[in-house]
């Protein structure tokens, strides 16, 4: 009678332990499986990028920078004002570029246009590019998402 | 003095209540064309239920404003009298004339919509349809055929006939209908060949209304084939790169002489399919081949392009590729993504290059790209092998704990049995 009362309180102690460590062990190889193949996530939001100085632009002139993944656009227009753009045009994805002797930004691929406000004036481009906030402090030129 | 005050304000009021009276009326007035026309069958009927979603309609003209009479006259005979200015359905040849008596009035026009293009009339009988009809064919398009009747919409409305994604079905109606243009020496499968070609799939399956429809290329009042003297300006409105390298090339003259159209003596019209890089260089899909054979310095050419556009896109998909796997597998790779960005512009610009079908400029820029490429293509490597040795990481980490807790497991074991022993 006692036999039997110690041999079902081990083989409860023995499930006990098994589960336990089947347990940890699902723990510990899980994560590892799900390690090879991470679930993609989102692009973490831009908060700022530093993009250069004052002095890297003259008036007219333009730069691309790196905006996260995408390409970024700062144009210092020929009165001196800086403004920016996400620089994938709304149409098929090139990249634009700012064109001084047209005073346009420009899209190579199929001639779309936009205005220096970022507005799709001529061409297929279908909507205004995404517009970006340029801040500047001391001498140096800060880009962000626009609030 | 004092009743004389009292006078003048009645007199006032009344004025004032009259106005507000004369001006309730006005707007409550009845339209006795619509009322009529509401208790008649079929296509009298039509007119008046049509009526209510059109754009005049809801600008304020009512019917008698293109067909004249008087439409608070309950006799119908006297609202459709000619005295009340009546006009009845205008013959196919006095439609243009009818829609253009307003259309083509500035003044008129600036009432309701200033920004609205007059000159649709001007350039209506210019076109292939307006010459026609002034000929007296009754088959040809006019105002009505495209923008419909009694129902006309904005061209901003989805449901025109002539909104972006409708029109090549719109002019389709008559072009596609082999009986129906049967006296005219033209095809029927432009819109069977637009539907297929890359213009076609990026208008009707993408919804891109930046991609050309018929209208873009013919126009669209004053619609006409573009000609073989035109056709390169018309495709260089989009593909204006391409238009003047090829303006420059040593093509250009010979085409001219030839009297060969621009692009579409390589590219086709309605049919234009996706490029490849296949269609430069010799082989079956070649459209150099067309013209060029063996034994000609463009054939040579066109095999040199071809071999320097392959390598460069072959390294870049497989950069891309890399790429892809490497973020996939949650390797950061946003820098390689930037670069990759470039490259592919690089290999836009080089394909523009065929253009020039200078051999020398388009190797020598494909040279310059495939040292950018390569750069990315080895970063993609890198990220992938970065990928791979994360993995065996992993893989060691996870035996050597599995092996670490069994010979933990077969210690506590051997500690039992000893102390049982």
């Amino acid at each position: 009678m006692e036999g039997n009362k110690t041999n079902s309180r081990r083989g409860f102690l023995n499930v006990l332990l098994g589960g336990t460590l089947a347990t940890f062990f699902g723990m510990v190889i899980y994560p590892v499986i799900r390690l090879m193949e991470p679930p993609k996530l989102p692009e973490a939001d831009i908060s700022s990028v530093a993009v250069g100085k004052i002095t890297d632009l003259k008036p007219d002139q333009s730069k691309l920078f790196k905006f996260g993944r995408q390409p970024g656009l700062l144009i210092r227009t020929s009165e001196g004002e800086f403004k920016a753009f996400i620089a994938t045009c709304t149409h098929l994805d090139c990249t634009v570029q700012y064109r001084s002797d047209m005073k346009i930004i420009w899209c190579a691929c199929h001639n779309g246009q936009y205005d220096l406000n970022g507005l799709n004036v001529a061409g297929p481009p279908p909507r205004p590019l995404t517009p970006l906030e340029v801040h500047i402090k001391d001498d140096a030129i800060f880009v962000s998402p626009k609030a | 003095m004092k009743s004389a005050r009292a006078f003048l304000i009645l007199i006032t009021a009344v004025i004032f209540l009259i106005s507000l009276q004369v001006e309730s009326l006005a707007q409550n007035q009845v339209n006795t064309c619509i009322e009529c026309h509401l208790e008649l069958d079929d296509e009298l009927l039509d007119p008046a239920i049509k009526f209510a979603e059109d754009v005049h309609n809801k600008e304020g003209i009512s019917c008698a404003g293109c067909h004249g009479g008087d439409p608070t006259e309950e006799d119908a005979e006297l609202a459709m009298s000619e005295k009340n200015g009546f006009r009845a359905v205008p013959s196919i040849r006095e439609i243009p004339q009818f829609c253009g008596q307003c259309h083509s009035d500035p003044a008129y026009m600036r009432k309701y919509n200033p920004a609205l293009p007059t000159d649709q009339l001007g350039k209506y009988w210019t076109s292939q349809h307006g010459q026609k009809i002034k000929q007296g064919d009754k088959n040809v398009a006019q105002c009505i055929s495209c923008h419909s009747v009694h129902d006309i919409r904005k061209t901003s409305d989805p449901r025109s006939p002539v909104y972006d994604l409708n029109v090549p079905q719109t002019c389709s109606s008559c072009h596609s209908d082999a009986d129906y243009m049967a006296s005219y020496p033209i095809a029927t499968d432009q819109h069977a060949d637009y539907q297929e070609s890359v213009h076609g799939i990026a208008l009707l399956k993408h919804k891109d209304t930046g991609a050309p429809a018929c209208n873009d290329c013919h126009g669209n009042h004053a619609a006409t084939p573009p000609g073989v003297a035109s056709i390169g300006r018309v495709c260089y409105q989009c593909h204006l790169a391409e238009g003047e390298l090829f303006n420059v090339s040593p093509h250009k003259t010979a085409f001219d002489d030839l009297g060969e159209a621009e692009c579409s003596s390589c590219h086709g019209n309605h049919s234009i399919r996706p490029l490849t890089d296949e269609q430069v260089g010799v082989g079956d899909e070649s459209l150099c081949a067309t013209c060029h054979s063996e034994d000609d310095a463009g054939y040579e050419a066109a095999k040199a392009m071809k071999q320097a556009l392959v390598d460069l896109s072959e390294t870049y998909m497989e950069a891309r590729e890399l790429i892809d796997e490497a973020e996939r597998k949650g390797v950061g790779v946003s820098d390689e993504q930037f670069a990759l960005l470039d490259v592919r512009h690089s290999l836009i610009n080089v394909r523009k290059l065929v253009h020039a079908f200078n051999p020398d400029t388009l190797i020598s820029s494909a040279e310059r790209a495939m040292e950018a490429a390569d750069e990315v293509h080895q970063a993609g490597i890198s990220a992938v092998v970065e990928v791979k040795n994360r993995r065996k990481g992993f893989i060691l980490f996870t035996l050597v704990t599995i092996v670490l807790m069994a010979l933990v497991i077969v210690k506590i074991k051997q500690i039992e049995r000893d102390k049982v022993k």
